[in-house]
This record gives C-alpha cells, structure tokens and sequence, in this order.
C-alpha cells in the first residue's frame, strides 16, 4: 500500500511537466468586427473562416485543421507584391501518427490556376512550405490559392474524413 | 456483527462525508480564478534565477505573509502546467480535504470511540461557516492545508504517545515544521497538543516544550522580518474589541450569518439561533462533565479558540473563512455532544438534535450560496481574461481598451492586472467607465487604470489600438464604431499621465529622450521634459515609475523634478534595485492653465560599451493624480 502511494505521488509529479501544452487562446473568447480579406491566415481563426474556401474539417485544439486531399483558400496580394512577387508560405504538420502511410506525400499549389513548385513532406512534425509566386500572378487585390496533396489517409472505421495534412495557417508575404 | 460487515461499515461511513463534499462543493470546485489569484499568477513571470526563486518565496507580502507552499509554490505549480485552468488546482484543494478528512475520522475515533460520532464530525467540519470560501477560491488554500498539517501533526503526536513508536514523532514533526509554509497560524499547534497532552496524557507534557520552542522562534523571526500594517483593515487591535471579534466568530461558526436575510428571518435571528446552539451543546457536555467523551468537546473547544487566537486582534478583517481551520474544534464539540446526549434522557437528544439541525441548516444553505455565487462571478472573470488574452494575441503591440466592466469585474479580476499574463500592461479602461465603479479606498485608486482619453485617441488614429466590450458573455471587439464617434476634444486633449514608451506620445516629448525601447520604456539622458496635462481641482501629486541600472558604487542616483517653474523635490533612486517609483507633492498653483512642462535631471548617467548614448534612467509611466 505505501509504495503505491509513493509511485502514485511520483507519477502525479512526472506528469505535471507533460500537462504543459502550448497555449491557444479560446477563439470563441472575443467577436472581431468584419475584417478586409487578409494576406495570413491562421485556419483556426474564426474571424479568417471566411476566407476558407473549400477542403478544410472543423478547428481543433483551436490551433489547426486537417486538410482534404484538395484544399484552398482566398488570400489579400499585399501592396508590394505585385512589384516584387510573393512567397506562398504554408504552415503545416506531420503528425507522427500518420507518417507510415504520408510520409513522402507531396504538396502541389497553384495560384491563380498556374501551377508552382511542388513541396515534398519529407520529415514528420511542423515545418513551412515556401511557395515562389511570380509577380504576374499578383495583379489583383486577391489570388486563390489551391493545394492538392498525392496521398491522404483514406476513412476508415471510426474516422469517416479523408486526413491530408494538418495545417496551422496559409500566407501570402512580398518579396 | 461478522469482519465483513463491519469493514464495509467502516468504508462506507469514511466514504459518506467524501462524496457529500463533492455534492456540497461542485460549484465551488468549478470556480474560476478570481480576485487575489491573478496576483499570485503573475508571480510566477517574476521566478527566473536561484536568487529569484529564493525572494520570491521567503519576501513578505501583503499584510506580512509569507507563505510559500499554501501560496506561492501553489500557483507557480498551477500556472507554469495549467495556466488559465483551474481544475487541477481545485483537485489539489478537493483531495487534501479529503486526506483530512480521513484523518479527521481517525482523530475521532480515538478521542470518543464510536464510528457513527465520527462520521457525525466530519459532516459537521464540512458543513461547517467559512469551508465554502477555500473550497471555491483558490488563493484561500492555505485554510484547506493549515488544517491538513494540524490533523496529521497532531494525529501521528496521539500515535507516537499510544505506540512509543519513534517514526510517528518524526512525522508529527516534520507535519509542524511544513505548517510554517502553509500558514502563519501554525504557531498555535503548539497549544492544541498541549491541550491534548492535558487532557488525556499529562505525563507527557515535556514532549510539547520543543513544539512551543520553535513556534516562539518562528514568532521572533516572523516579527522581526515581515512589517505588520500599522492601518487599515489589516491594523491589529490588542483591546477589548478581541473579545467581541471572538464572539462574533464564535456565532458566525454555530449559526452562519449570511443566509437569514435571504429567508426573510429577522436579521438578528441567527444570533439568537447561535445562543441556542450553543447552550444546548454546552448543557449537555455538562451534564457528563467527568465523561472521558465530553473530554473531546472542551479539547474541540480549545481548538476552535486557538485557532482564532491569532486573527482576533484584526478587528476591521472579520473573513469568514478563517473559521476553516477553527471547525474541526466545533465538530468536535458536536460529534462528542451528540454522543454524550444518546446516553442520557430525551430531553438531552431532542435538545442536541434541535442544535444541529438548526447548525447544519443555516451553515450549509450559507456555503451553497457562497459557492454559487462565486462560482458565477468566476464565469464572468474567465469571459474578461480569456477575451484579453485573444484580443492580446490578435493584436499584439496594440494598447487594448476595454470598456463595459462593472464594479465586481473591475475590483475583482481587472484590478490584480491578469493581462500581464499575456506579456502586456498596455490594457486599460476605457474613459468614463470609471464613473459606473465605485471606489475601494483600501485597494487603492482606479484613476491609473483608466486611459487618458488623448491616448484613445491617438492609438484608434494611428491604429495602434483596439478597443472592446465587455456584453456579459464575450469581449466584444468594437474599434472602428468608437473611432467613428471620438468625441473632437479627445484628439486636442494633453493626457494627465504617459507611458513613455509608447510612440503616440512622441510629440509631448521634449529634449532629452532616445527612442522607444520595445519593452515600452524610454530612456533620457541626464536631463529632460516632456508636457502633461494637469488636474485643475483637488491635491495633486506627480508619480514616477521607472528603471535604473543596477550600479552599488554610483548609488544612489538622484534625480531632481520640477512641475514648470516649481521644483518638486529629488527622488533618491537606490541603484541595488533595478525599478524604482516615486510620488511627488505638487504644490497648489505650482501647475495651472491645463498643461505643465516637467523637466527632469538625474546627478549621474552611465555609458554602455557599443554605445554612444549617455544613459541615466529608463522611465515607464509618468503623471499627475
């Protein structure tokens, strides 16, 4: 009995530091007046959703969502974009749990329908895929943004979505 | 009655006062962090070196405490892993209860030997006036704990005494000595074993003397370190008022307090219901005053009375919770009279089931509504923080105004400055909210809460501030509807204080001044003015807060002030100490015509290598009040 209660204690210790996560702040916690189209945004943002536009599931953690096998989004060219080009920057993980099957996968953008450089997830955790965007492209005060991945972890019993990627936030930034 | 039954029994009636804890409390046990809580949470901001860590534990703090695991080491644990979720730390308030309970029951059990008494007991402690504050505010732990160490130093004292056993002395010992990180109070175990010893093992008696030893040091040292306030609610009065003060906790103890105007009771009836509890169980006990059961409720009477020994002579403090760590001695007195009256005639048992029936239904109705209500004031503190913390963090660098708190958001949660948790002082009220709060003369003044209506003004223009509103359920963000109706003076208006470090007060900068570090702070050389606005009616001081670089062999710096051509006085800068704040009389008629130039010079400056610049003190806020 007492050395269960000691190894009860020193598990209670153990475990402390790993209760320690990074803090979001509760999206639900404030209302944001209506906002112009922004250049990033962060997926979990309520006051961005609208800016979602297709193959995104619903916030978790009030950090991410998992991504479809195809994804976009809408995004505000900021000023000197359209002089100097942009990068196309996004924010995304690989989660361990999924590396078996995604490792490797490859991310496929497009902005205004013209394809760019592919991006290959080639480690697992958070990492930034940087886009080159050329300047012509950036002629218009917003571009839409498209992502279509190779792979996805297809539904399966007890999961009915098509997992792709987690993603954190998609941004547009001038050169 | 077969082993079985009986250790089922025995299971069921320690289980029994454990989960009505849980009924009783639910609500408190949910509530959010409030009032001093937010203080202790930023300390942990404070905590970065060894020698941090070492201040930071044994500094007096307010009133003189210094309490370091029930306080201090409580909420840097909670907040370091937890942060803005108090559920882990209401679980630690919840599970040593429970611990105490338990022993409380073995405690019991000793001293009156029947099971039922026992469990009796342990209702009764948590039913009892003043359990409803620590089991719903976190900050008042130091109750729920202080009465863990009394119960197990004093329980494993009663083992080593009945066993000879050596390892339960070193427990009760080791029990005592945390006790004096716990709680102040826990001076008086001393007198609750002697009291013990008296009763029941005279022979023993010497063994108390070490105990009475170190709590008298501990009083010296205590006394001699941490300053008691000569004024205010925390003022100690060694007069006759201790004897009043003792016996209106004695009557807050027996019969509540606060629950009689809510029935529509004449508002004197719990005093009446007090006299009465307290005469029936006094009748009874006397009625078997050799009875070694009756024994347990003078001793339970002698705890109660020790416990408050310390709080009394705080005559303008009367808290209920203080009776937390006292009602363990009531319960006692209870569960032994309870006993006692089952042995004698009718009248004794009618009389003691009256008494706590009556007790049980005024205190219990009390702590739930305490719970209730702090539990619901703790939902509209979480709505307040957690909307700063998001505002803070989808604006960050931008000076928040939040607008819409009412008097009880604004003194219990937005007074102890929870935004600091978010690595921001740039928050304040916005102006003429002030107006729906009214003053807490002994928390000290609202005015440098709220912003100078130019700062508004210039931040919504330059867009370097947001403001928001508080509707009850959310912070509401509502910038761009408030810059469309500033009012044409704010923008023209001087401010009567500043943040020097914020750049929307660039152009009342005069000479003397580098640019704005990023810590919102601003550095001048050996002399310089800025411009403020100034009060035009009532006393008038000029405070200064601001940083100095820690250098013994130049100490102290001093820098002299003038208010336009008055000279305000020096304020003598203690350079062992890296921040420093002053507040300076101005002089009726010194400043006049709604403006004054302030000018500043300091007697040194220093000059870092790689660094061009002549560099005396670093100011943050600055103004009249």
């Amino acid at each position: 009995m007492r050395k269960l209660i000691v190894l009860t204690a020193a598990a209670a210790l153990l475990a402390s530091p790993a209760c320690k996560r990074k803090r979001h702040p509760n999206p639900m916690a404030t209302i944001e007046e209506e906002s112009p189209l922004a250049s990033t945004v962060p997926v979990a943002d309520p006051a961005a959703s609208s800016q979602l536009l297709s193959g995104f599931h619903a916030v978790e953690q009030n950090a991410w969502r998992w991504s479809a096998r195809k994804f976009s989004v809408s995004l505000a060219v900021p000023k000197e974009a359209a002089a100097r080009g942009a990068n196309l920057q996004l924010v995304l993980t690989l989660p361990e749990a999924v590396a078996g099957s995604m490792l490797g996968v490859t991310v496929q953008p497009s902005v205004g329908g013209r394809t760019l450089e592919p991006y290959r997830v080639t480690k697992t955790g958070e990492q930034t895929a940087s886009f080159d965007v050329p300047k012509e492209l950036l002629n218009t005060p917003a571009v839409i943004a498209e992502f279509e991945l190779d792979k996805v972890v297809a539904p399966r019993e007890g999961e009915s979505r098509e997992l792709g990627l987690v993603v954190a936030q998609v941004s547009l930034v001038a050169k | 009655m077969s082993r079985s039954r009986q250790f089922w029994l025995g299971f069921a009636l320690r289980a029994a006062p454990i989960a009505f804890l849980f009924w009783l409390y639910s609500a408190g046990l949910r509530a959010w962090f409030q009032q001093d809580d937010f203080a202790w949470m930023l300390l942990r901001r404070t905590l970065n070196t060894p020698a941090d860590w070492f201040w930071g534990m044994v500094t007096p703090y307010a009133q003189g405490t210094i309490r370091p695991i029930s306080e201090r080491l409580f909420f840097v644990w909670g907040t370091e892993f937890f942060f803005l979720d108090p559920r882990p730390m209401h679980l630690v308030v919840a599970l040593t209860q429970c611990a105490s309970l338990l022993v409380f029951f073995s405690l019991l059990m000793r001293l009156v030997g029947n099971r039922l008494a026992a469990a009796l007991g342990c209702f009764v402690w948590l039913v009892s006036a003043g359990m409803a504050t620590p089991m719903s505010w976190l900050s008042t732990y130091n109750q729920i704990l202080i009465s863990f160490v009394f119960l197990s130093a004093l329980r494993a004292f009663i083992l080593a005494a009945d066993t000879g056993r050596r390892r339960w002395l070193v427990l009760s010992w080791a029990a005592f000595l945390l006790g004096f990180g716990v709680l102040e109070i826990n001076v008086v175990f001393p007198a609750i074993l002697t009291a013990w010893l008296m009763l029941y093992r005279r022979d023993l008696w010497r063994k108390s003397l070490a105990f009475w030893a170190v709590a008298v040091a501990y009083a010296a040292v205590h006394a001699a370190w941490a300053a008691k306030p000569g004024e205010g609610v925390y003022a100690r009065h060694w007069d006759l008022s201790m004897v009043h003060t003792y016996l209106r906790y004695w009557g807050s103890a027996l019969a509540g307090g606060g629950v009689v105007h809510e029935w529509g009771w004449p508002p004197q009836s719990w005093i009446w219901a007090a006299w009465g509890i307290a005469l029936a169980v006094a009748a009874v006990l006397a009625a078997r005053r050799s009875d070694s059961v009756t024994r347990a409720g003078l001793f339970g009477a002698i705890w109660f009375s020790a416990v408050l020994g310390p709080i009394l002579p705080l005559r303008d403090h009367f808290s209920d919770y203080y009776l937390a760590s006292a009602a363990p001695g009531l319960a006692m007195a209870f569960a032994s009279a309870a006993l006692v009256a089952w042995r004698l005639a009718w009248p004794a048992r009618a009389a003691i089931v009256l008494a706590l029936t009556a007790h049980i239904a005024l205190n219990a109705a009390m702590n739930l509504e305490i719970t209730r209500w702090r539990f619901e004031r703790g939902e509209r503190f979480r709505v307040l923080v957690e909307g700063l913390e998001r505002a803070v963090t989808l604006h960050p660098g931008k000076t928040i105004f939040v607008s819409g708190l009412d008097h009880e958001l604004f003194w219990s949660c937005f007074h102890d400055k929870p935004y600091v948790l978010f690595g921001t002082a740039q928050v304040y009220l916005f102006p003429g909210d002030e107006k729906s709060i009214s003053g807490e003369p002994s928390l000290g003044s609202i005015t440098h809460y709220v912003a100078p209506a130019a700062l508004v003004a210039r931040a919504l223009d330059a867009g370097s501030g947001v403001v928001y509103r508080f509707d009850g359920t959310v912070l509401r963000n509502v910038t761009q509807r408030i810059r469309a109706s500033l009012p044409a003076g704010w923008r023209t208006s001087r401010p009567e204080f500043l943040d020097a470090g914020l750049p929307e007060w660039d152009s009342l900068l005069q000479d003397g001044w580098y640019p704005a570090e990023p810590n919102r702070m601003r550095w001048m050389s050996r002399r310089a003015s800025l411009i403020l606005g100034c009060p035009t009616v009532g006393k008038q001081t000029l405070f200064l807060e601001g940083y100095c670089p820690r250098d013994a062999a130049a100490n102290p710096l001093v820098l002299t002030v003038w208010a336009g051509k008055t000279r305000l006085g020096e304020v003598i800068v203690d350079r062992r100490q890296s921040s420093f704040s002053a507040e300076l009389p101005v002089p009726e008629g010194a400043v006049s015509g709604g403006e004054a130039v302030v000018r500043f010079e300091a007697s040194g400056a220093i000059q870092v290598p790689g660094d061009a610049r002549e560099l005396s003190v670093a100011f943050g806020r600055i103004g009249f009040r």
